[in-house]
Parts: C-alpha cells; structure tokens; sequence
C-alpha cells in the first residue's frame, strides 16, 4: 500500500467523520424539541465537521499554498459561528422559544432577577430591552 | 472502492440536507428555521470540502471561504428582529391557542410550554 493511498484513506476517513456529523445534527435538528437544544445538535458540523472535512482536504493537498488556504476558513467559521449562535440564543431567551420544563438551571434569570432587584432599589426601570417577562404572557393573547 | 466510500459519503451529507431541509419547511418558529439554515451553510461547506477531496481540485476553496465568512450575516440579521409574533402557539397560530385555552388555561411558565404542544397539535 503506497503513501498516496494511505493518505486517500485518510481523507476517506475523515470525511466520513464529518458525514456522520452532519447526519447526527440532521437527526437532531428533526427530533430536538426547542430551539435552544436544536441549537445544540446544529453546531456539530459548524467546527468539528468542518475540521474534519478540511483535514481531508489538507491530506490530498499537493503543496502548502493550499493548507494555508484552508486555515483562514477554519478561522471564519469558529470566529462567526458563536456570533450567530449567541444572538438565535438571546432571541430566544427573551421571547420565551424555549421549554421551560426541560431546563434544569437557568442561570440568566439569577442574573435578570438580580438587575430587577438592582434597579428597584436605585428607584429606576431595569435596563433589560427586548426581554419578555412573565407578567407580559400571563395577559390574554388577541 | 474509493468511489464507493464517497458516494456513500455524498449520501449521507444528502440525508443530512435533507433532514435541514424538513426543519426548514415545519418551522415552527423564525428562529428554528434560521437555526436549519445555519446547520444547512455548514453542511454544504463540508459537502462541498468533500467534492473537491473526490475530484482532487481546488477551484472551490475560495466559496468555502465565502461561505464560512458571511453564514452567519442572515441569521444575526433575522435573531435581531424576532418578536413575540413568531411563537409558536403566538398570534400566528391562533387555532393552535384557541385549542390550549378550550383544555383549560395555564399561566406563566407553564404557558409555554403549553403553546408548543397545543400549536404542534393543531398543526
């Protein structure tokens, strides 16, 4: 067995990795039931499959000119991908797409409760814009 | 062999779209779609990662590079603007709460979760 086809088998191998991934955040993404857990299962291929697809990549690549190309996007993806997902994750949380009986902590409304707590103290509306509270449900829907 | 293994690979990424695709379309809310499509970008750059691995070129290496720069631009866009309208159970699906309130009316918390089931069973 020559180099080359070791290296073939490599890449094989790593992109399978990075199919399976892929297949796993599908899976997910059909049967999780909020967002936020579907927010889990769609980041698989975001950074480990990628990784693994550029590994692939990077075993076939004739000359470093190539690898070096592939870092920049590897760069991009891990810079990008928490931006997006912090921002879906605070829509999210303030508009209440999420189901609270599948939470076991959350840590956020510690932190809200205490700004409320905060400004009630200093006499002034809490600075919490876009965040939905409880009293805002409870009221009767058009 | 080798031809095998990627056509079994492209399989599975097929499958993988697929399934993002599905989510895509069923919703139910903006924010599970943009989540889909987030997962559908990264799919595609795999896929796409993987064509090149198969063909042994390059030529591609600049969409991927693209494609990772500017994923993330719709979904910061569209999670900047969601409202309390895109709930699911929300004014959007009004049969779906009009069914939550006839089982009997639950508050607070406890209305969330509510609205996801009642709406899912309405749809």
């Amino acid at each position: 067995m020559s180099a080359a086809e070791l290296l073939d088998a490599g890449s094989v191998l790593f992109l399978f990795a990075a199919a399976l991934l892929s297949l796993a955040a599908g899976i997910g993404i059909v049967r999780f039931p909020d967002p936020l857990s579907r927010m889990h299962a769609a980041t698989k291929p975001q950074i480990l499959g990628l990784v693994c697809a550029l590994v692939a990549l990077g075993l076939q690549a004739e000359n470093g000119a190539t690898v070096a190309a592939l870092v920049p996007i590897l760069a991009f993806q891990m810079l990008t991908a928490p931006v997006s997902a912090h921002m879906v994750g605070r829509a999210g949380y303030r508009t209440r797409h999420l189901r609270r009986d599948l939470l076991l902590r959350d840590e956020l409304a510690d932190a809200i409760d205490k700004a409320h707590a905060d400004a009630a103290h200093h006499d002034v509306e809490p600075d919490l814009p876009g965040l939905v509270t409880d009293e805002d449900t409870s009221t009767p829907r058009p | 062999m080798l031809q095998a293994a990627f056509v079994l690979v492209g399989t599975i990424f097929f499958a993988a779209v697929v399934l993002a695709v599905f989510r895509i379309v069923r919703g139910p809310s903006i924010l599970d779609r943009m989540i889909a499509t987030d997962m559908l970008v990264a799919t595609l750059i795999c896929a796409l990662a993987a064509e090149m691995v198969q063909h042994e070129h390059t030529r591609t290496l600049p969409v991927l590079l693209v494609l990772a720069m500017t994923a993330f631009l719709a979904t910061v866009g569209v999670a900047r603007y969601v409202t309390q309208q895109d709930r699911p159970g929300g004014p959007q699906a009004e049969g779906g709460a009009a069914e939550g309130s006839a089982e009997g009316g639950a508050a607070g918390d406890d209305a969330a979760a509510h609205d996801t089931t009642s709406g899912r069973a309405a749809r």
